[in-house]
């Protein structure tokens, strides 16, 4: 390299900007012509923005945006900060064991603030519907012949969306959306100004709201009998300008059925906790109006390992060693272990004396790892570290080490060129090419099957969907296995993630879980937890 | 040569269609969350892209994005009418990435734990039959040399050549001057350049970057 290649370097980086003179652009080219090393940087500045730019833009997980919205809610983002707050051992979080009974059992804590004027109190859309809530009765007859000219519904892109109108009840309307709404999307809810009410009058000013759908219902996955411990925050309620405080019970549960919990704080109109012992939740919202109900459920407990408390609550710092009267396990919350456990493992961790003393401490910090998860009838299957863990429905894992993943030739084929990334230039589609000059082996058209296994003919037992071709030899191969887990429901996942080892198990998160974040907690020797984020 | 000038251009990959911007802050800014919705749905997946980005993992990614959201609708009351947003955004998810790095580069100095990576290494994502391999292990390999660059030149790359802005767009977001954007964005390429030629030369090594290793309040572990 020539001693003004010094003087150039700075401003190849800049040309590549756009951020050069012409009188500057016109040295460089000089200069380029003549200096080979100044052409190699300036190629290697092109091919990291080609790279850069090749990287994927991954998908936020659709659970980020249910949790966003939930918390700006009302304005329920004040209170609940949930890095800070979801600790399981304050006194904000009370966690009851609770056998539900019956199926879709609702709680339902309202708090009725009455409105001053006649508008829509509240709107939400779910793909199969698109609720409309008055903050008082309205003519039902009048607007049922009125009918859709009240009403609007339309796309992102302005575009009007064919819906059926249905009142529902002297206060709730609700569209029916000819075609389902995808989930995710956004709609836009308009209703006309002259709508009128009981009273005679009509809606003053029109209303226009635009909504994120959600999916219609959520439908946990069939695994009845795997035990899905959900542990449910109880947002802490806090008085705001417009509305009267709450007292919320607690939620939750462990039973030997699935079981999700939406606690949704309107603190404006309503607010509804919904447990239900189904694997399916009904999100509607029920409007009494009635100043102020409290409904408290019992909890029955049936756990000495239950932790209970109340709603309302302030943080509290959990005292290393345990205070008088609290449970006399000795030493452990997660904080007073050498090593400390990842933040989102210690929001479990934390005031969970039962899992604390099982799992001990941290052996080591948490690692990033690459997680494959698969989805099966009754329970699921996990990789990583090389080795299969398979998650059953009984409340048992297993793992089977050393997976030998068909992978190894087409990987060592993968790098050859000496610095493909920095040679890179943008037209070159691709930088990596076989030392054999041949295709990797590994398309999409190749059934996982044929990939996994020498096995000519593909077994799959009759399953509609073949599991990821890490799963697929220990499912194959084990009879047990598959009896436990069933058929694969969705095609393999990977997700770059945490894992973290403990004297008595480990701890691994899965944040794009179908249901929304999960923590798998395994215990040596066989048995496992699951914590899934509400 | 054909030597081609990198003209700034706006980023629209990941960005729902064209809207109106100002109309939707000033309903936001007055508590209307339907507007601060179409806000979010607007920027969801760029931001978290560009976390996901700077941190390397989608744990990471999913916190930063859902707090950075939540300042950014607590915090837009308090902004002026001439707000940039996307560079707001921008400068609190920046923000937001950068406190967790500086925080997480204390515990590097830690002694090495042997123990450490003995029991975790990472899957093989490339077995997926779906998966692209070249492209995945390229895309590993950029990835794992961005962990390793110094924050403030990863964030500076990353805004240029991820989010695809401009040195005055990324003046306007990390609140420096645009000289000091064009010296910053040399010194990162260089060092991307010296890190990946390094592990080019070593190999790759086997392990994922510990980039997650955090401390716990009041302590630094050991």
């Amino acid at each position: 390299m020539s001693a003004g290649c010094e003087r150039y370097q700075p401003l190849l980086s800049a040309m590549l900007d756009g951020e050069t003179t012409e009188q500057e652009n016109r040295l460089v080219r000089q200069h380029l012509q003549t200096c080979e090393d100044c052409r190699r940087t300036y190629e290697s500045y092109r091919g990291i923005r080609t790279q850069l730019r090749r990287l994927t833009r991954p998908n936020p997980p659709v659970e980020l945006r249910r949790s966003v919205m939930r918390q700006i809610h009302g304005g329920a983002f004040l209170r609940y900060r949930p890095r800070q707050s979801f600790s399981f051992g304050v006194a904000a979080l009370v966690v009851i064991t609770l056998m539900v009974l019956l199926a879709g059992t609702l709680i339902t804590l309202v708090v009725f603030n009455r409105p001053t004027s006649f508008d829509v109190a509240e709107v939400a859309a779910t793909s199969d519907r698109v609720t409309i809530r008055f903050n008082m009765e309205v003519d039902q007859k009048a607007v049922e012949s009125l009918g859709s000219s009240l009403f609007s519904l339309t796309d992102a892109q302005g575009r009007s969306l064919e819906y059926e109108l249905k009142v529902i009840d002297k206060q709730t309307v609700v569209l029916e959306p000819k075609a389902p709404l995808e989930p995710g999307q956004m709609v836009k809810v308009e209703a006309a100004a002259s709508i009128p009410n009981k009273n005679g009058t009509v809606m003053p000013q029109k209303h226009v709201e635009s909504k994120v759908v959600a999916p219609a219902t959520t439908t946990a996955r069939p695994t009845a009998t795997s035990t899905t411990v959900v542990v449910a925050q109880v947002p802490t309620v806090t008085p705001a300008p417009t509305s009267v405080s709450v007292t919320t019970t607690l939620t939750t549960v462990v039973t030997s059925t699935t079981i999700a919990v939406t606690p949704t704080i309107t603190p404006t109109v309503t607010v509804t906790t919904t447990v239900a012992a189904t694997p399916t939740i009904t999100p509607d919202v029920t409007l009494t109006p009635t100043p102020v109900v409290t409904t408290t459920t019992t909890p029955v407990i049936t756990s000495t390992t239950a932790v209970t408390g109340t709603a309302t609550v302030t943080p509290q710092t959990p005292t290393p060693g345990g205070s008088p009267g609290t449970t006399p396990t000795p030493a452990t919350t997660a904080a007073d272990c050498q090593i400390p456990a990842a933040v989102s493992f210690a929001r479990i961790l934390n005031g969970n004396q039962e899992l604390l003393s099982r799992l001990g401490c941290p052996n080591s910090r948490e690692v990033n790892i690459s997680l494959l998860y698969q989805p099966y009838e009754k329970g699921f299957m996990l990789f990583y570290n090389n080795t299969v863990y398979v998650l059953a429905g009984n409340n048992t894992w297993r793992s089977f080490g050393g997976v030998n993943t068909t992978v190894t030739p087409v990987v060592s084929a993968v790098v050859t060129s000496a610095t493909p990334e920095v040679t890179a230039s943008p037209t070159v589609t691709s930088t990596v090419t076989s030392p054999t000059g041949k295709t990797p082996v590994l398309s999409p058209a190749v059934a996982p099957a044929q990939v996994a296994t020498a096995t000519p003919t593909p077994n799959n037992f009759g399953c509609n969907v073949v599991p990821g071709s890490s799963f697929i030899q220990v499912w194959r191969n084990n009879a047990e296995v598959r009896n436990l887990l069933g058929c694969p429901l969705s095609p393999t996942v990977s997700v770059a993630t945490i894992a973290q080892t403990f004297r008595g198990g480990q701890m691994i998160s899965n944040p794009q879980d179908v249901l929304g974040r999960r923590i798998y907690t395994l215990f040596t020797p066989d048995t496992y937890r699951v914590f899934v984020e509400q | 040569l054909p030597v081609t000038v990198g003209a700034a251009r706006p980023v629209t990959e990941g960005y729902t269609a064209l809207w109106d911007e100002s109309l939707l802050i000033e309903k936001a800014r007055l508590g209307d969350e339907a507007a601060f919705a179409a806000i979010y749905e607007h920027y969801e997946k760029p931001i978290y892209a560009f976390i996901y980005r700077l941190m390397g993992n989608a744990e990471d990614a999913f916190d930063l994005t859902q707090d950075v959201f939540l300042k950014a609708f607590k915090a837009l009351s308090r902004t002026t009418p001439d707000l940039n947003l996307s560079a707001w955004l921008h400068r609190i998810a920046s923000n937001a990435c950068m406190d967790v790095l500086r925080r997480r580069k204390i515990v590097r100095w830690l002694p090495w734990d042997p123990t450490e990576h003995a029991n975790i290494t990472p899957a093989h994502v490339e077995d997926e039959p779906e998966y692209n391999v070249e492209q995945h292990e390229i895309q590993h390999q950029v990835q794992r040399t961005l962990n390793r660059m110094s924050e403030k030149y990863r964030l500076c790359l990353v805004l240029r050549e991820y989010q695809e802005m401009s040195c005055d767009e990324i003046a306007d977001v990390i609140k420096v001057s645009r000289s000091a954007v064009k010296s910053l964005l040399f010194r990162a390429r260089e060092q991307f350049r010296e890190i990946y030629t390094d592990l080019e030369e070593r190999g790759w090594p086997d392990e994922e970057d510990k980039t997650r290793t955090r401390t716990r309040k009041g302590g630094q572990g050991k």
